[in-house]
């Protein structure tokens, strides 16, 4: 008996132009959304860079390293001076810089402090107090960000209003970044 | 006999038929793009705590009034009637550019916004810090005959962060007016934060 020749199957026929179609769908869709997706994410504190404690890291072009991390509730002597609201603490995270020889006065960039609580169903971030709503009596440290001018090491006070909670359950990082390292960010985890 | 060329065309006839009626379908039932990009509504109920996606808020109560005083002293007078809610607003997330933009009474189909006259004694586009609550006033100058009418049985407090609500939470939180008596004058505390 002999073999009747079967016109081969649709799906056969057209294989090699539905291996196109499903690598090129994607790879449009992926296209088209990627510029918009990486621009978002470019502009902001988005890639940590990730310090232990004690630990220095070199950063838009200087070395920067936590001092110490203080934390004083309402009641202390310090929350009452800062007329700190019932149920807030003030944080305050002593960053040591060290900008470098080669830089000039006034190359160094201003950068952006926040405080993150991490390991909880949601993660929860803080701006430092100059520019949270929560305004506090006095002035303060001397230094409390970055100095675009200083050449020479020195340190900042970075104060955070936190509710008494945070970093209870969590962990507690600051970031801190400077706009043209951006998506980089330092992270610091504080003790 | 049958011809199996006939029925394969037949069968591919249905076939467009079927893919062009449910392509229809979903053109029509697809959400356009003002429901795309609308608000998403959170229900709240007076008295109890409310949370969105950053936003946690409480409406404590609400009255109605025909002059109100603010804590640093502003005196609310007006030619229709105060409507005066006490809220404690916080964000759950992050404080960045936060602020209470929408605050907005909606009786039936009208809608009023908070009022920013007293500035800083009203909760109404305050900045909110992340957990750690504001409690104030918001004060929303409304036509007297507004008030009394029958919509205002169907009223709610809306709350946002940011002044334009869309693709975020929008707290909603129905409050009853009609059956309010107005008082004649009323004094309401400054804002303050308290994280207790």
């Amino acid at each position: 008996m002999g073999r009747t020749v079967r016109p081969a199957g649709w799906l056969r026929r057209n294989r090699w132009a539905l291996v196109i179609v499903a690598v090129l769908l994607p790879a449009t869709l992926a296209i088209t959304f990627s510029s918009a997706w990486q621009g978002y994410f470019n502009e902001r504190p988005s890639r940590p860079v990730d310090v232990a404690v004690g630990e220095t890291v070199e950063y838009a072009d200087a070395g920067w390293r936590i001092e110490g991390t203080e934390r004083f509730d309402s009641a202390s002597l310090v929350g009452t001076e800062r007329d700190l609201p019932s149920g807030t603490e003030l944080l305050v995270v002593t960053v040591a810089v060290d900008p470098h020889a080669e830089s000039e006065p006034g190359d160094a960039a201003a950068c952006t402090a926040r405080l993150e609580e991490s390991g909880n169903a949601v993660t929860r971030s803080w701006a430092a107090v100059a520019a949270n709503p929560v305004s506090l009596d006095g002035s303060g440290p001397e230094q409390k960000s970055c100095s675009t001018t200083a050449t020479a090491p020195y340190s900042f006070e970075a104060e955070f209003v936190v509710p008494a909670d945070a970093g209870r359950d969590g962990t507690l990082t600051l970031g801190v970044s400077v706009l043209a390292e951006l998506p980089r960010y330092a992270r610091f985890a504080l003790d | 006999m049958t011809n199996p060329l006939g029925w394969r065309h037949a069968g591919n006839g249905l076939l467009l038929v079927g893919i062009l009626t449910v392509a229809g379908l979903v053109l029509h039932s697809a959400p356009d793009r003002d429901l795309q990009q609308s608000a998403i509504p959170v229900q709240g109920v007076l008295g109890e705590s409310a949370s969105g996606r950053n936003i946690r808020a409480t409406v404590h109560s609400v009255a109605v009034t025909e002059s109100v005083t603010a804590g640093n002293g502003w005196a609310g007078n007006t030619p229709g009637i105060w409507v005066v809610a006490d809220v404690t607003v916080e964000t759950v997330v992050d404080d960045q550019g936060a602020t209470l933009g929408t605050a907005v009474l909606r009786i039936g189909d009208l809608v009023y916004t908070a009022s920013t006259r007293p500035q800083m004694a009203t909760v109404a586009g305050r900045g909110l810090a992340t957990g750690i609550p504001l409690t104030g006033p918001l004060m929303f100058e409304v036509p007297a005959d507004v008030v009394s009418s029958a919509a205002s049985g169907s009223s709610t407090i809306e709350l946002a962060v940011a002044s334009d609500p869309r693709v975020d939470s929008l707290l909603v939180v129905p409050v009853e007016l009609a059956e309010l008596p107005a008082q004649p004058a009323i004094e309401v505390d400054f804002p303050e934060w308290d994280a207790r």
